[in-house]
């Protein structure tokens, strides 16, 4: 990226940064979601017998914020930022200037980024002290969570290319937010599935981030194991990036 | 060096049986420091041909080029330096200020002006820290122009920027655009405003179902058509007598002549009253004005079918 691009990324955060301070239900977002998500974990975690399928409950938590954040405040954030940008006229406005599509679309999303990044750093670290657990891979989370970022941006770009108008936000949303969660070893262990379907799963996006955050408290992937979850992601984030630069609508439809 | 050329340009929207044309085959050129206006009523086609010139849309079919052999999709990233564009509507963040808006934008543009001083040009300095959603119609207007030009852009796009202004709002706008073309800007303005165009353009063309209708000067535009004699005049007066060239009509006690020979009729008619000693009451001599060619291109139904190649 050039310094151009960075220094006009730096301006489109910081009008994120400055818009999300306005509104102030925007803090309850940030802080409740995280505090409900470990109370859950608190909760669930007494319930699933993880130690029978040879799971400590520690790092298989960890995990599952990671993914739950980076679809709720992650994906779904960003997917309804683009469209209510676009429905705005911004995006079609920004396109007139000087901003390259791409740092349009990345610098729209960079604060979210951030709040994830943030919030997932903030409760990995409580959970990591709630199990008594310390990173003992931390390349490999690190991967997982770049290569989540990356996934889950590319995604919104992708659903928000298929949303007509805000109200149909909701409902484009529906499948990653409910089916995602489901599949790609955020809310059950693939070890827990029966073997065949977990194999196939492996496959599904977002579930090499979660192998490798997960494998950051573990340690349980080899250099082989980590490259390939690292290509399936992607993978998939070039999929949807496809899709996103084919379809993606600049302006309200007419 | 041609500033903007655009050769039978095509833009069409959706495919198949549903497809539509909103612009048939206009082409023009624009010299560097010229104000071009495209003039035409709701639907002409303006916003479609100028959203080809920004490069916000690819055409159909046809070439358009700027700075001489710059493609706006293309060369983006060597041409958006150099130009500014006001887009019909919005593409504001409704909860940022006016400042805020445009020193964001600024800080996007190459070379861009002050933005205090950018805020004082478009007469926004007391508005500054009014948020975008609270400005009234032609404030919104002014804060896009602020935009658009705070890069000094040496072509400047510019759709409609003064719908929604009250007259004093459009005036302080002319004075701008006309301020900027003297800073040699070469400026392409789209409006339903016949006295906008009137009073900016170098040239113009004048656009109706897609196609361009009219195009050149206001005088070579105007040439075509007929100039009006018109007065009031007791109905005793034999109006059959008049010694002119045009054709005379008379509605509801008034005298209407139309005709190509401004001077010479008026000069036969006068003369005459004088040595009937008829007085022509409210006598006005009227050339052929920018309005009578636009209303006559405007009223025109014939309906084209799509072009299937």
């Amino acid at each position: 990226m050039t310094a151009v691009a960075l220094r006009q990324m730096g301006t489109l955060f910081r009008v994120e940064w400055r818009l999300f301070h306005r509104i102030r239900s925007n803090y309850v977002f940030v802080l409740v979601i995280p505090l409900l998500l470990l109370l859950g974990m608190r909760f669930v975690q007494e319930q699933m017998d993880l130690a029978a399928h040879g799971l400590s409950a520690g790092p298989v938590m960890v995990a599952t914020a990671a993914g739950i954040l980076l679809i709720f405040s992650l994906y779904s954030s960003v997917t309804g930022l683009y469209v209510a940008r676009r429905e705005e006229l911004v995006l079609k406005r920004l396109r007139t200037g000087e901003v390259a599509d791409p740092v349009i679309l990345a610098g729209g999303a960079s604060l979210y980024v951030a709040i994830a990044v943030a919030q997932i750093v903030v409760v990995t670290a409580v959970l990591s002290v709630m199990f008594g657990v310390a990173p003992r891979q931390a390349p490999a989370a690190l991967l997982g969570l770049v290569t989540g970022v990356v996934l889950m941006t590319a995604m919104a770009a992708a659903t928000a290319a298929l949303c007509r108008t805000v109200e149909s936000v909701m409902v484009a949303t529906l499948p990653a937010i409910f089916v995602l969660p489901m599949i790609a070893g955020i809310y059950i262990p693939r070890e827990v599935l029966p073997d065949n379907l977990g194999d196939i799963l492996a496959y599904a996006p977002l579930s090499g981030t979660i192998d490798l955050v997960r494998s950051g408290w573990t340690a349980e992937l080899g250099l082989a194991g980590i490259v390939t979850r690292v290509l399936v992601d992607l993978v998939w984030a070039g999929l949807f990036a496809w899709v996103a630069a084919k379809r993606f609508r600049w302006e309200p439809r007419t | 060096m041609t500033q903007i050329l655009v050769e039978d340009v095509w833009r069409r929207y959706g495919s198949g049986k549903r497809a539509f044309s909103a612009v048939r085959g206009v082409s023009f050129t624009v010299q560097p420091g010229q104000l071009f206006a495209l003039l035409g009523t709701n639907g002409a086609g303006k916003t479609s041909t100028v959203e080809m010139l920004e490069g916000l849309a690819a055409p159909y079919r046809g070439k358009v080029r700027l700075f001489g052999d710059l493609d706006p999709v293309a060369d983006r990233a060597k041409i958006r330096p150099r130009t500014g564009a006001m887009l019909q509507e919005g593409g504001f963040i409704a909860h940022l200020t006016t400042a805020e808006t445009l020193r964001m934008w600024a800080e996007l543009t190459t070379g861009a002006r002050p933005v205090d001083e950018g805020l004082e040009l478009a007469g926004l300095g007391h508005r500054a820290d009014v948020a975008v959603q609270n400005l009234s119609g032609g404030e919104k207007r002014r804060l896009d122009l602020a935009m658009a030009t705070i890069g000094r852009p040496e072509i400047l796009f510019l759709d409609e920027p003064t719908t929604g202004m009250d007259a004093e709002g459009r005036h302080a706008t002319w004075k701008l655009i006309r301020g900027l073309q003297e800073q040699g800007s070469t400026i392409l303005l789209t409006t339903h405003n016949l006295e906008e165009a009137e009073s900016l353009a170098d040239r113009l063309a004048i656009m109706h179902r897609g196609r361009m209708a009219a195009c050149g000067t206001v005088t070579e535009i105007v040439a075509d058509h007929l100039s009006t004699l018109s007065f009031g005049a007791d109905p005793s007066v034999p109006i059959g007598d008049l010694p002119v060239a045009g054709t005379v009509e008379q509605q509801a006690g008034r005298v209407t002549i139309t005709t190509g020979e401004l001077q010479s009729d008026a000069t036969r008619l006068l003369t005459w009253a004088a040595g009937k000693d008829v007085v022509l009451d409210r006598f006005t001599a009227r050339p052929a004005s920018l309005e009578e060619a636009f209303i006559r291109i405007a009223n025109t139904t014939d309906v084209e079918p799509e072009e299937t190649k």
